[in-house]
């Protein structure tokens, strides 16, 4: 059996919150995450979902080290890196790299595009300037941008050519994980396509690890093997793909599905929304934290927390009703497109195909 | 049919740069009835933000509406002055912005905003304003609303922000409702909760929306009519079951491929080429022909006019019907 290259164990992380300016009392704890456990497998792909809050960039922070933990463990291929020092997270970190949501400010205006994709290996003493040089050249082609970009600055570039810049950043110094924090999520609809198609590609050539951070339920299906879904700095559901999108076993996991909405006009009663607003994690609900929106919710879940426990292999989720709880099934494959839609489709990507090859 | 509220005829929005004239909305044709919503999709740069602020008069300078009409129930919102606007304005044209946070003023309470908004059009008691300011909290289903009257916007969450906005929208009883990206900074399970308030109180009212989002998927749920941005034109207009069931614009098109899917598994999306053009390097021909998969030679020298396919239909392409051409 494989080993997991990278595994988080009973992760928390907590906010003091203090009042008083001089003499500071702590007057409560953010619990922003909160025993969260997951193992990620050499080339797979790991989305965390869930809604603005819950805590899912603080976990691939914490993953990466970059906020210290509370408590918890964190294994990177076998080596527990919790107390690792700085120098040897430093020597890490070369193997995991991370690309941020906003491709404004994760760009430092101020250098040339070459200048950017390089740092990372002027930081690991990888290669001299020459070789440096070529590497810069290589990496732009790999993202499809072209060899003269290099010498252009972060302004010149729209959004998802930015987001481009970024990925060739992370991929300079050949890591085996990258940590994605919603790369797609400030991208016009067409370009996050683009980006998410690219993301896939490099994972196939080079063998790439994603941990997967989205808000977008949609997205996921594309780019993930298995997925967790957060709610207030728990996993409260993690699975295969096709079991989370097939059989979700918890009731958040079947609300998050039910309210994106569905791009099908002839299916409108469909979408059912979820009441109420996600609690403050300063003072979560007690039992299940989640009873508060549940519309399962009896008394046992106002006082017992729930384990996430193993429904089937490799399912697991955090109600106490996971076995009994109503199927879920929204999606059928192939349901939902029109299928003259289907063949238009396919025209088109038949004539962009054709089109890319004449070209080149 | 039921009546026509805003009849948009040519508009013209143009900006006077540095480099150039540029046409921010370049001849744009379009109406909503009573008790309809029209939804707008586009990417960022479509225009689809400058032609809502041009329907409100709130064009930012320099910029200026420079040829065609904006009809609203057969008046010329064009022609009016700024007082004239004004009267209209939040009165009987509201308007709603993505970001309820920026929208709303953080020193004062929610309950002063919404009678600020009524008080700017009606004469009434203050009690009577206070009545009518918590009947529209209620109306936009806010939980106790004589307690969050008296509440400032810090202390709500985003969805009732979001309906807070709403609520300030729809408290003169306006009969056509701009809605700008209403959910997009909102997180979904909140986003289902808005759009069906918005269904429902158009159900109540008969009110007109336009509804403007970059997603696909919004639009499918509450439009009833959909027009199609692109660099500042419609280049496509259909009722929205023909948008998902026929669309013939290779840019439509694109823009289905590129959304993912939930009820599906593809390995790769669909997704469009390139970039949107920036207004003053637009291409000469058909202004998505550099990113088009289906681009013929009449498609780079002449731009293809909005024509009918059907009654309800229009598309914007040498190449429709697609099948008879490609």
């Amino acid at each position: 059996m494989t080993k997991p290259l990278l595994e988080l164990e009973d992760i928390r992380k907590l906010y003091p919150v203090k009042k008083g300016l001089i003499i500071q009392k702590e007057v409560g704890t953010v619990r922003a995450v909160d025993g969260v456990s997951f193992q990620l497998m050499p080339g797979e792909t790991l989305a965390v979902v869930g809604e603005s809050g819950c805590g899912k960039s603080t976990t691939a922070r914490l993953a990466m080290r970059l906020i210290e933990p509370t408590s918890g463990t964190i294994r990177y291929d076998g080596q527990d890196i919790t107390k690792a020092t700085r120098q040897d997270m430093r020597r890490l970190r070369r193997d995991m790299q991370i690309i941020f949501q906003d491709p404004y400010s994760s760009l430092n205006p101020r250098m040339t595009v070459e200048e950017i994709i390089a740092e990372p290996m002027v930081v690991h003493n990888v290669g001299d300037r020459a070789s440096r040089r070529d590497r810069v050249r290589e990496l732009l082609r790999l993202v499809d941008l072209a060899p003269y970009h290099a010498d252009r600055y972060p302004h010149e570039f729209s959004g998802g050519q930015r987001q481009r810049i970024g990925i060739a950043r992370a991929l300079s110094v050949s890591p085996r994980l990258i940590v994605c924090d919603e790369p797609v999520s400030a991208l016009d609809v067409s370009i996050q396509a683009q980006i998410v198609n690219l993301l896939k590609d490099l994972q196939k050539e080079f063998g790439l690890t994603y941990l997967f951070i989205s808000h977008g339920l949609a997205v996921v299906k594309h780019v993930s093997d298995r997925v967790a879904v957060m709610y207030l700095g728990q996993i409260v559901e993690i699975a295969d793909k096709k079991n989370l999108y097939d059989n979700p076993r918890h009731p958040y996991t079947q609300a998050l599905l039910a309210a994106a909405p569905e791009p099908d006009p002839s299916r409108r009663t469909a979408m059912k929304s979820l009441g109420g607003d996600l609690p403050s994690p300063l003072n979560p609900p007690s039992g299940c934290r989640f009873h508060t929106r549940c519309p399962l919710a009896q008394e046992r879940c106002r006082s017992e927390v729930p384990a996430l426990r193993e429904i089937e292999p490799g399912h697991r989720a955090a109600c106490h009703f996971a076995e009994s709880v109503p199927s879920f099934t929204r999606f059928r494959n192939g349901e939902g497109i029109h299928p003259r839609l289907q063949e238009r489709l396919a025209l088109y990507a038949r004539h962009k195909a054709a089109l890319a090859s004449v070209n080149a | 049919m039921s009546e026509t509220i805003l009849d948009i005829r040519g508009l013209v929005t143009a900006f006077n740069t540095r480099n150039g004239a540029i046409r921010a909305v370049d001849g744009i044709s379009l109406s909503v009835r009573k008790g309809t919503t029209l939804g707008i999709v586009g990417e960022s740069g479509s225009g689809k933000s400058m032609l809502s602020l041009s329907v409100m008069g709130l064009v930012p300078p320099p910029g200026r509406i420079a040829e065609g009409q904006v009809l609203y129930r057969g008046t010329d919102l064009t022609k009016l002055s700024a007082a004239q606007m004004r009267d209209l304005r939040g009165n009987r044209i509201a308007m709603i912005f993505q970001e309820p946070m920026t929208s709303l003023n953080p020193v004062h309470t929610v309950g002063f905003q919404i009678i600020e908004a009524l008080r700017a059009h009606r004469k009434e008691s203050p009690a009577r304003l206070k009545e009518e300011a918590i009947e529209a909290l209620r109306k936009v289903r806010i939980p106790s609303p004589e307690r969050r009257f008296d509440e400032y916007p810090h202390q709500l969450s985003g969805g009732m922000r979001q309906r807070v906005m709403i609520a300030m929208a729809l408290v003169c009883k306006p009969d056509l409702l701009i809605a700008d990206e209403p959910t997009t900074a909102l997180d979904v399970t909140i986003q289902a909760q808005i759009l069906e308030l918005l269904r429902e109180l158009q159900a109540e009212t008969g009110m007109a929306i336009i509804l403007i989002t970059h997603d696909l998927g919004v639009v499918a749920q509450v439009a009833d009519e959909v027009a199609v941005m692109y660099a500042g034109k419609v280049v496509e207009r259909a009722p929205v079951s023909r948008i998902f069931q026929d669309p013939q614009h290779p840019y439509t098109i694109g823009l289905m491929g590129s959304m993912p899917r939930m009820e599906e598994d593809v390995d790769r999306l669909v997704s469009i080429s390139g970039v949107v053009p920036p207004p003053f390097r637009l291409p000469p021909g058909c202004r998505f022909n550099p990113r088009c998969p289906f681009v013929g030679s009449e498609c780079r020298v002449e731009q293809p006019a909005l024509a009918a396919m059907t009654d309800t239909h229009a598309v914007a392409c040498w190449k429709a019907p697609l099948e008879e051409h490609v």
